[in-house]
């Protein structure tokens, strides 16, 4: 059982490092194989030194039949031991950086700085462990083996405890509930690692160099032998650990499966505007001559009978349609933005006074933590993508209680300034919510929207090098979080 | 995501119980003893027999089987408290003669060991032959120790020869796959490579071999702690295993079988190792008992330990003959 937990654990992460292929998966998946060395040599040495109960056996090996196999690997006790300390020592300093490279609290980011220095303490145990090496240390006595043997174990709880506490520490710095929800569904990942080889960590590589000799049975024990783990006890802690893997496990596989449906998404949404832009394109050139030979024939016709009701109507309609097809055209090019650093506060004013042009008597609530946040953007464009999906969030508040104001908030969250919008609405289905960022796609039966809004914003906001994250609101609702990257902060493509 | 937790914590709680249930400490009244043994049929067959006759519950015992690879390991177990009774080859006698646990019950004397050599490999009946060879042995073991007389008895040393320090089933496994030139191992693995390799495999040397050196006598042991609390049952526990040795002496197929159903073995692999020692029943073991010739044995076996004992421990500081002449009353 415990062994097909860590090789379930250990495919996954090579799945989610086929699929994302970055330095956080690559961290993610040297820890998971350092775990798996680990329980695989650590199993090996219990099949081959025996007593432990039936029981125990199942859980650990599942049958009798993977347990002889075990058993009877032709491995010499200098191989079994040194594959044992190479996952016994590499898996704490995999661990330490990979939370650090999760963390962004000050303190983290110090550590993350002189993270060569992390390397110091598990390379020098290494090499003591490398079995010539062991072999002349603990030559002159057995004082010399316990204070190897005390020191490698010291090593690895204070890494163990280190990684949980930059896990820990990081939760804690995070104030907005989605990115708390976020990391600590992907920190649950490492805590579960953390928890299985915790458990079994006491199992020192020396035992197995000293296969038969009593001398470390007597000085330091044999940890699995504890009369402390009853058979019961035994159990409850395994099949915890299972449990806490399991969570690992699903974690990773929802986080796989997640950036997987992006990517598929991604493809999808590129297909179809790659075929929007060349229609939208060939209807605006073969409409705006048309239209734009139509304003002059009507200008010219003004000029000579300027008291006209008609002809002024008939110009207005001209104009807004000039003014409809600019926009059709600029959302289907929407991929081009000129960046440069701007502060945020006017880009949210601007929307919200576009908002407010369409309705004037919406109620908007901001809420900002950070008035002088600034972002690498495009002004324009990207007030134009708040702004439509402001439009949405107001004209679903209206439908369901005008009396309730939209919230606009935005803040700096770990590499991100977030800017989120919640409607209490009647919400968006799971089905709907796949929809709405294709081009032409609208829910309304307004004559007056071409579907392009939500299309332009998500292009606009990839363009930025930021997502758009949706929300479902108890109760009923809608919260979009436009994530862009934080100045100064180099860009990983995920938080 | 609460219904997931929730229904985890369930299956916690259940698989829990469940594998709580197989730790019971009582059956019916009996008093359960947890007795540690190796993988062979020396360890088993007195043991199999008398829990397999009700010798153990007419005692009011119910043995618990633990499965161990070797008696030092059984030792720390014991001494760890997950172990009560346990059975040690001759290797682990060395900590009793230094008080790391007592020997209540003799077993039997030994030929297990031995060293194998493979013709095709260029290993030929004469020792100085291992020259050079890569052999596999269990050090710290009686393995090593008959490996190493072997090699002395050639005028050779560990020096001489590729020397692979492996796991009784390693070795098996690296002889059988022609990894291994030879090898030094005892009862059932040698049996296994002698069966598999046919013709080419062969005896270098055995216990018999350097029997003017060493007796190789396995035993049963306790820890002094837990003999003198559970006195009683610790000769109830003897009483279940000398009617375990007279039923061997007479139904040694039967006894094989049982022994085979334990280990998940096959039947003649297990009935060949009958010819493992010389198996008493409790009466011959009294008389020898009572005419001194297990005491000698014992004494031999001590000082074949060399420095690693202290020669001048007696051995009556370590063996509890009391024990096995109260159980045959």
């Amino acid at each position: 059982m415990l062994l097909a937990l860590v090789s379930l654990i250990l495919v996954t992460s090579l799945v989610l490092l086929a699929i994302r292929r970055d330095h956080r998966c690559i961290l993610l998946a040297l820890t998971c194989l350092s775990l798996f060395v680990f329980i695989f040599s650590t199993l090996m040495y219990i099949a081959k030194k025996g007593g432990i109960g039936r029981e125990v056996s199942t859980i650990l090996f599942g049958t009798r039949g993977i347990r002889t196999w075990f058993m009877y690997r032709i491995v010499t006790f200098e191989q079994l031991g040194f594959m044992s300390a190479v996952g016994r020592y590499s898996f704490p300093l995999l661990l330490v950086l990979t939370s650090l490279d999760m963390a962004w609290f000050p303190l983290a980011l110090k550590a993350k700085r002189r993270s060569w220095a992390l390397f110091i303490l598990p390379v020098l145990i290494m090499v003591a462990y490398i079995p010539s090496v062991f072999r002349a240390l603990i030559r002159p006595g057995e004082s010399v083996l316990m204070a190897l043997v005390y020191a490698s174990r010291t090593y690895v709880y204070l890494y163990i405890a280190m990684a949980v506490a930059t896990l820990v520490g990081e939760l804690v710095s995070i104030t907005l509930p989605f990115f708390r929800r976020r990391f600590f569904t992907r920190s649950s990942i490492l805590i579960s690692l953390a928890l299985i080889y915790a458990f079994y960590a006491v199992q020192d590589p020396a035992q197995i160099y000293m296969f038969y000799s009593s001398d470390y049975m007597f000085l330091l024990g044999m940890w699995y032998l504890s009369p402390a783990l009853s058979p019961a006890l035994y159990a409850l802690v395994i099949v915890g650990s299972v449990l806490f893997g399991l969570v690992g496990f699903v974690s990773m596989l929802r986080y796989a499966r997640t950036t997987f449906d992006e990517r598929r998404e991604e493809i999808t949404l590129r297909r179809s505007a790659s075929l929007a832009a060349k229609g939208v394109s060939m209807f605006f050139h073969g409409t705006k001559n048309e239209l734009i030979a139509q304003g002059l024939l009507v200008n010219r016709l003004m000029k000579k009978y300027p008291h006209d009701e008609d002809l002024n109507r008939l110009s207005r309609i001209n104009q807004e349609l000039s003014h409809r097809l600019d926009s059709l055209h600029k959302a289907s090019r929407s991929e081009i933005s000129t960046l440069s650093i701007i502060p945020l506060s006017p880009v949210i004013a601007k929307a919200v006074d576009k908002v407010r042009s369409h309705h004037p008597d919406a109620g908007i609530e901001l809420v900002s933590a950070d008035e002088d946040i600034q972002v690498l953007a495009d002004g324009d464009n990207l007030s134009e993508a708040v702004a439509n999906i402001l439009m949405n969030a107001v004209e679903a508040q209206i439908e369901a209680d005008p009396a309730r104001p939209v919230e606009l908030e935005y803040a700096t969250e770990r590499l991100w300034v977030s800017i989120r919008i919640t409607d209490h609405g009647k919400g968006i289905g799971r089905r709907e919510l796949r929809q709405i960022w294709q081009p032409f796609y609208t829910s309304k039966s307004s004559s007056q929207n071409w579907g392009m809004g939500m299309y332009f914003s998500r292009n606009v906001v990839r363009s930025h090098l930021g997502s758009i994250r949706y929300e479902g609101v108890e109760g009923g609702g809608s919260s979009f979080i436009i994530l862009l990257p934080k100045l100064g902060v180099p860009y990983s493509g995920e938080d | 995501m609460k219904k997931t937790i929730a229904m985890l914590l369930i299956a916690l709680v259940a698989i829990t119980g469940v594998f709580a249930q197989g730790s019971s400490e009582d059956a019916g009244g009996l008093e359960t003893v947890r007795v540690a043994y190796m993988t062979n049929y020396a360890s088993l067959c007195s043991l199999v027999a008398g829990m397999e006759t009700g010798a153990f519950e007419e005692q009011g015992i119910q043995v618990e089987l633990v499965e161990f690879a070797d008696g030092p390991t059984i030792i720390a177990a014991m001494e760890s408290g997950s172990i009560d009774i346990g059975y040690i080859g001759h290797g682990a006698h060395k900590l009793c003669v230094n008080g790391r646990a007592k020997i209540f019950a003799f077993s039997h004397v030994g030929n297990g060991d031995a060293v194998i050599g493979l013709r095709s490999h260029g290993v030929t009946e004469d020792p100085s032959s291992l020259k050079g060879k890569s052999i596999g042995y269990a050090s710290g073991t009686s393995s090593e120790q008959i490996l190493k007389w072997t090699l002395e008895s050639a005028g050779l040393t560990m020096d001489d020869v590729t020397a692979y320090e492996m796991d009784a089933a390693a070795i098996t496994s690296a002889m059988t796959s022609g990894s291994l030139d030879a090898c030094a191992n005892w009862s059932p693995a040698t049996f296994t490579i002698l069966d598999a390799l046919g013709d080419d495999a062969f005896v270098v040397a055995d216990n018999v071999t350097f029997s003017d050196r060493s007796a190789s006598v396995a035993s049963w042991i306790v820890m002094d702690k837990w003999a003198q609390e559970n006195r009683d049952l610790l000769v109830r526990f003897t009483k279940g295993l000398y009617a375990g040795m007279d039923y061997r002496a007479e139904n040694i197929e039967q006894t094989a079988e049982w022994v085979a159903q334990v280990l998940g073995a096959g039947y003649d692999t297990v009935y060949a190792q009958r010819g493992d020692a010389e198996w008493l029943t409790a009466d011959e073991m009294i008389a020898q008992i009572e005419d001194g010739t297990i005491e000698k044995m014992y004494e031999v076996q001590k000082l074949s330990f060399g420095s690693e004992v202290d020669p001048s421990t007696p051995v009556s500081d370590y063996v509890m003959f009391d024990i096995m002449l109260e159980a045959a009353e």
